[in-house]
């Protein structure tokens, strides 16, 4: 009883924290699952992708209803986003679990790196003309922001560009347990010049899509375990709806470098159970 | 006779991309907002049922996975609503897209299954 009280709080903090930044939720939950709880990290990937996919689903009706969503290019950068999905999964289900551990350490070292100095870069939007029509670019995405009150009208660029660090994210997706977020966000804000609320309802349609491909294998292999994985989808559920209300009053910037902290903290953990039993 | 000018196309106002794609906007969210409470409903009773025996038993075990496997199947549904509403658009890009990304997904499951 004790364990499953555990994981749920887990759960909970990875759906609340997924919902503030536009993740998963799995950057928190596979490594309180592996290092805190003690779960094979088989198991805790599997397990966080069946939530990550439950979230996503769940978090892609309301951006989809906003139209904050970028369905076509969600589509486009989806095929190769499954693709490495796929790929991960295979791998991972075929790895010891040391390795994922050590992959898992160096990932959140860069993730940690990017929320802490990773500005949030404003996208060149650009008005429709006086007679209310706009350019023939079909990923053209428009919006109406309610907290700057105005429509948002942006061109995503250099799209083909970032096909392979899409197919990265899959990859990371399949492998650790992830959505892919934490690549696709900022690919899709830096690279592609996407604001940045587009960026993250987009790459959450993305993982809603996506993370099934890895999903099956872990599933296929007997990795997903019943009673964690029911106690995860309804605790991740949960979260992201109280970190979606969240989002709304607290600062950005500070949710941000409070985040990278705890990510490096992580990232030295899990990089010493991966090497600690080498070194000893 | 009508005598309303004909607009030639060059002169049509453009359609802007979402506002062609509102209607699947709007079926992918339903599907998904449908979709998400099947999937959850039986991992919730599974989980009750747990809790109640005091551990994870056959019927539980078995609840929880129809619910695992229908939260699993709500991707490839979108992928393939995507694709036929696209298609009913008369856009065969984004319609041949959409089926992009469902045959990974289907290919994963194969893979999965099969290796």
């Amino acid at each position: 009883m004790v364990f499953t009280l555990w994981v749920a709080v887990a759960a909970l903090v990875g759906g609340i924290v997924g919902a503030l930044l536009g993740l998963g939720g799995g950057i928190i939950i596979v490594p309180i699952y592996t290092l805190a709880l003690g779960l094979p990290p088989q198991i805790a990937v599997g397990t966080s992708l069946v939530a990550v996919v439950a979230n996503a689903s769940s978090a892609a009706t309301i951006y989809l209803k906003s139209r904050l969503t970028n369905l076509r290019l969600a589509l486009i950068l989806a095929t190769v986003t499954a693709a490495g999905s796929l790929g991960g999964g295979l791998i991972g289900t075929s790895v010891t679990g040391p390795f994922i551990l050590a992959v898992f350490g160096f990932v959140l070292v860069a993730a940690g790196i990017l929320m802490f100095a990773r500005p949030e870069r404003d996208a060149r939007t650009r008005a429709p003309d006086e007679a209310g029509n706009v350019g023939s670019d079909p990923l053209e995405g428009r919006y109406f922001d309610p907290a700057s009150r105005t429509e948002v009208v942006y061109r995503p660029k250099a799209v083909r560009s970032g096909l392979f660090l899409s197919l990265l994210a899959g990859l990371a997706s399949g492998f650790l347990g992830i959505g892919g977020g934490i690549i696709q966000v900022p690919v899709m804000n830096l690279m592609f010049g996407m604001p940045m609320k587009a960026a993250t309802a987009t790459s959450s349609h993305i993982i809603s899509l996506t993370a099934v491909a890895g999903a099956v294998v872990y599933l296929a292999r007997g990795f997903i375990d019943p009673g964690v994985t029911a106690v995860t989808i309804l605790g991740v559920f949960v979260g992201a709806r109280m970190g979606a209300r969240l989002a709304q009053v607290l600062p950005g910037a500070l949710i941000k470098r409070v985040f990278a902290v705890v990510l490096f903290y992580m990232a030295l953990r899990m990089l010493a159970a991966a090497f600690g039993p080498f070194l000893s | 006779m009508d005598d309303r000018p004909t607009l030639q196309p060059e002169d049509r106002p453009k359609v802007h991309a979402v506002e062609a794609d509102a209607p699947i906007y709007g079926r992918l969210a339903s599907l998904l907002r449908v979709g998400v409470g099947v999937g959850l409903a039986p991992v919730a009773v599974g989980l009750a049922v747990a809790l109640v025996q005091g551990s994870v038993g056959e019927a539980a075990a078995a609840l929880i996975r129809a619910g695992v496997v229908m939260t699993l199947a709500l991707p490839p549904l979108q992928a393939l609503v995507a694709a036929l509403a696209y298609r009913s658009q008369s856009n065969g890009r984004f319609a041949r897209v959409a089926g992009g990304v469902l045959v990974a997904q289907l290919l994963a499951v194969l893979v999965a299954w099969t290796r």
